[in-house]
């Protein structure tokens, strides 16, 4: 495909808010199938729900169907994802089921296995996940887990994972996330001056006296309501089941990853009345002012608000107003990724910022379903007058277009943008498209939650992606001396005059 | 570090035996692919401090020439040297009396460090069989016409944990590009290598940055030419790429070694392109900022590969060297780096400042010798050791290189490794273990 005919191509480039009104809604699946030929979406919605319950505690997982899926998992999710975080290893059994048990019905093996669990594992908490098999097999999981709960003392979860049901991570998620309201009581009283934090992805928190541990990004956040006098009651989803059983007992919800706060906090909402904060993801000194803002309004605490803005704006403004001047004149591709749960939010809230410094956004390779597939995210964010330019496209067959494409489609050249990506797979950016020549900020998620590492969001992961921005601006003034992807994809050497013709990228249509 | 490379030599150590054991250890780095090089104390006690050593000095090496080894050296520690000992005149009644060749050096500490030791004994075997010989009229010097390839200088000194695959890897480029290998100093070198052909090489081929004056003031008379010094080595495709063109346009043939470094970027990209693997640790690691702390010009090198070839950010680069000179080589080696990459160079520094330096610039890995990891990771900070001496709990046993082309292989390797400790947040694997929760801790 050629870059310059892209728009005889199918592609076209909108606003957010021109994309949300184009597409049709996620149920109707037969229109959306015309449009987006072929196969779409990557991650098994099991794999969805085992990431983000991982980040429990005190729970074993039961996977109601083959031993295959349960496999699937241990050697791929488990491996890649989960055990990064900071969370225990995800102890996963499975009810084995079999072409018998799909004809005659799984419930008694599920029952077994659930009985065994208990019994072994002794867990505070079982969550039962049906995959593909039990789920067309039309197992009754509601009868089997209430007949079972008096017989065990763990408590019993169950939530849909069948691999069918939806490819989309925005809808995994949100038919997964608010069924942990499930495990959650109606409070007695609400504690005064204490907030949950929901949302939490691929992290961690505990607190112990005065410690607190886990990631970056949940430590910012608890930090400013600290700062404020407040008190963090629950960060969810984490814990044990008596951990989050009394999560409606604080008086509001805050939000960290939209995709995965927005279903639980509304589900608190209606299930409670417990009120949330509307801001999410606050990359960015105007979000993140708001964000406190918000906070300090709710529980009359507006002058330690603004103290704890200015105090905290004064150590990064050198970085943040270096920063602006070294984008001025720039422009920002920010590439969406098929790969992870929050794509559509880390895309979204990374536009959000570069406005702020001064670019444009243009965002590319992020999948429309993905849009119509996290109304609550793109609500959200079209709200707080985030409408970046998007590039529509059919992507299928998981076809990609290239930031190199996406360059000369626009016409820019080399020095006039700041490259958000991810360098993982394939992709990856490479060849002429060198850190070497042009700035790259890694943008995934994954491969940022490292522990330690300033994630993104308040005022320091302001910081931490501004110096980001700064040092990939500086290393791809250097225009010689090319990284090794430059080289495996290009000429490998300088000698062979490398950038002259280098390979260019372009990946057939995955078809299998 | 010289002597140990000579086979068929044995080393007796005229000094205590705590010295004679940490030696014996370093001995370990020379045994791939060469062979062990005994080291036999003479047990220099408080008695001999009164006495004298001379008669244990005497007695050691009666035993040792049964062994009828090739070429004996004795070295002396700091209570030898400064008893005064007359250790020349031990190696001169060995000689006389068994015909086996003996080099005798005061290699106390207190006369300098690893590299002065160094320069002491390649000066010792110029002396003793070039110069000496050139003087007596029994020359053995080839004339400069006749001269060919080059000696390769210090590959145990040159800083890398895999030195020996290193300068197999070294020997094997320089042979493509159509430059002989004459010797290496040393390594597995023969003893009638050592005494009859050092000057059949046109140049020494530096691994080092150091200066070894008496040995470079040697090689002047032997009209010897001295290379690579200044050079970046060859670690990282980058490095590789400038080091080995500039060799090879300098002494061998151009298009040669273009045609070898293609042939290793086919090897290298048949493995990573398209690799998932390949990407992940890629991309995990892009954009991080490493403390490098090793010596000067391996540091200098490393810094170099992990922003050119990984895209890594080298905030602390701590070099440590014998010389000045030495140091300004590694300064030169980063300039380039400067106007891209914030880079912080500390020469020499104690552990305590480099510590406090890696706190301060935030760093996520540190990359570097095995004698910091504890102090490193002790500070949460992962930490791969890549340099240093191999002899200490360096597990490296595959037969592969750090540096050139097909070094980025196992370099990479390691950086995965280092990117999983990065990732894995172990401490809460800990806290939030089930079975901890259950059993009880």
């Amino acid at each position: 495909m050629s870059a310059v005919n892209m728009g005889g191509s199918g592609f076209k480039w909108v606003t957010l808010e021109e994309l949300h009104d184009e597409m049709a809604p996620y149920r109707n699946t037969g229109v959306l199938a015309d449009q987006f030929p072929g196969f779409t979406g990557l991650w098994c919605r099991f794999f969805v729900n085992l990431n983000t319950a991982s980040q429990l505690n005190n729970v074993v997982f039961i996977a109601h169907g083959p031993e295959g899926c349960t496999a699937a998992t241990r050697i791929f999710s488990t491996d890649y994802y989960i055990q990064h975080h900071g969370q225990g290893f995800p102890h996963l059994v499975s009810s084995g089921m079999t072409e018998n048990q799909v004809i005659m019905g799984g419930e008694k093996s599920l029952r077994d296995t659930i009985i065994e669990v208990d019994r072994e594992y002794q867990p505070s908490l079982i969550i039962v996940f049906t995959n593909c098999a039990s789920g067309l097999a039309g197992d009754d999981v509601v009868s089997t887990t209430e007949q079972v709960q008096p017989q065990v003392k763990a408590k019993l979860l169950w939530i849909p994972s069948e691999g069918y049901a939806s490819c989309w991570r925005g809808k995994s998620i949100e038919a997964s996330i608010p069924r942990y309201v499930q495990l959650m009581e109606k409070p007695e009283k609400v504690l005064k001056d204490t907030v949950n934090i929901l949302g939490m992805y691929r992290g961690r928190f505990s607190a112990k006296g005065n410690r607190r541990s886990g990631d970056q990004d949940t430590l910012e956040l608890v930090r400013y309501v600290e700062a404020l006098g407040l008190k963090v009651h629950r960060v969810l989803l984490g814990g044990d089941y008596n951990y989050i059983r009394s999560a409606p007992q604080a008086a509001a919800n805050i939000l960290h990853f939209p995709t995965l706060g927005y279903p639980l906090a509304l589900e608190m909402k209606k299930a409670f009345g417990t009120p949330y904060l509307p801001q999410a993801r606050p990359i960015g000194v105007e979000v993140t002012g708001r964000y406190i803002r918000d906070l300090g309004e709710f529980f009359n605490r507006r002058e330690e608000a603004e103290k704890l803005i200015e105090q905290e704006f004064s150590s990064i403004r050198d970085i943040w107003e270096k920063t602006k001047t070294m984008v001025k004149g720039k422009v920002a591709l920010i590439e969406g990724g098929f790969h992870t749960v929050t794509a559509t939010a880390q895309a979204l809230a990374t536009a959000r910022l570069v406005r702020e410094l001064g670019m444009e956004a243009y965002i590319f390779n992020l999948h429309p379903l993905e849009v119509c597939a996290k109304p609550l995210d793109i609500d959200y964010f079209l709200s707080d007058g985030c409408n970046p330019k998007f590039l529509n496209y059919s992507y299928g067959n998981e076809e990609i277009v290239t930031p190199e494409q996406v360059c000369e489609d626009l016409g820019l050249q080399e020095d006039e943008i700041v490259c958000f990506c991810s360098n993982l797979g394939l992709t990856a950016p490479r060849g002429k498209f060198d850190v070497s020549r042009v700035a790259m900020v890694d943008t995934s998620m994954g491969n940022r939650a490292l522990h330690g590492w300033e994630q993104g969001i308040g005022y320091r992961g302001t910081a931490a992606n501004c110096k980001q921005i700064t040092d990939a601006i500086k290393a791809a003034a250097r225009k010689n001396k090319p990284s090794i992807y430059g080289r495996i994809y290009g000429k490998f050497y300088e000698f062979e005059g490398m950038m002259a013709d280098a390979e260019r990228y372009s990946r057939p249509a995955n078809i299998s | 570090m010289i002597a140990f490379g000579v086979r068929d030599s044995v080393v007796v150590f005229h000094g205590v035996v705590g010295c004679r054991t940490t030696i014996q250890h370093l001995q370990t780095d020379f045994t791939p692919n060469s062979g062990r090089v005994p080291v036999v104390s003479t047990g220099f006690d408080e008695n001999d401090v009164v006495s004298g050593g001379l008669s244990k000095l005497t007695q050691t090496l009666e035993r040792v020439v049964q062994g009828k080894p090739r070429l004996i050296w004795i070295l002396t520690g700091c209570a030898t040297a400064l008893i005064g000992d007359d250790i020349r005149g031990a190696a001169a009644r060995v000689e006389k009396n068994h015909g086996i060749p003996c080099i005798a050096l005061n290699t106390t500490g207190t006369a300098g460090s690893l590299y002065h030791g160094a320069d002491l004994a390649l000066s010792a075997i110029l002396d003793k069989f070039y110069l000496s010989q050139r003087k007596s009229g029994r020359s053995k010097l080839h004339g400069l016409a006749q001269r060919k390839g080059v000696n390769i200088l210090g590959p145990a000194l040159m800083g890398s944990r895999k030195w020996f695959w290193d300068l197999e890897e070294i020997c094997s480029l320089l042979e493509a590009a159509d430059i002989p290998v004459n010797l290496a100093l040393t390594h597995n070198t023969s003893f009638d290598d050592l005494a009859g052909n050092f000057a059949r090489a046109e140049a020494n081929l530096w691994l080092l940055g150091e200066e070894l004056p008496e040995f470079q003031q040697r090689c002047e008379h032997l009209g010897m030419v001295q290379w690579g010094q200044d050079a970046v080595l060859p670690l990282g495709v980058a490095n590789t790429e400038e080091w080995y063109l500039a060799v090879a346009e300098r002494f061998g043939n151009l298009k040669k070694a273009k045609a070898r470094l293609e042939s290793d970027q086919q090897q290298v990209t048949g493995i990573l392109k398209d690799n998932f693997n390949a990407s992940w640790v890629l991309n995990a690691v892009a954009g991080k900022r490493a403390g490098v702390l090793t010596n000067a010009g391996f540091a200098a090198a490393l810094a170099r590969f992990l922003f050119y070839d990984l895209n890594i950010r080298p905030v602390i680069v701590g070099l440590f060297a014998d010389s000045k000179v030495a140091l300004e080589r590694a300064q030169d080696q980063l300039a380039p780096l400067k106007e891209y990459c914030d880079l912080k160079i500390l020469e020499n520094p104690t552990y305590f400042e480099y510590g406090k330096a890696l706190k301060e610039y935030g760093v996520h890995c540190a990359i570097g010798q095995r004698h910091e990891r504890v102090l490193v990771e002790g500070m949460k900070i992962p930490h791969l050791a890549l340099g240093g001496a191999y002899f200490f709990n360096s597990f490296r046993f595959v037969p592969w290189p750090y540096m050139g082309v097909r070094g980025f292989l196992s370099l990479l390797g390691e950086m995965g490794e280092l990117m999983e400790r990065m990732f894995h947040d172990k401490e809460g694997w800990q806290n939030n273990s089930f079975i901890e929760l259950k059993c009880g801790s």
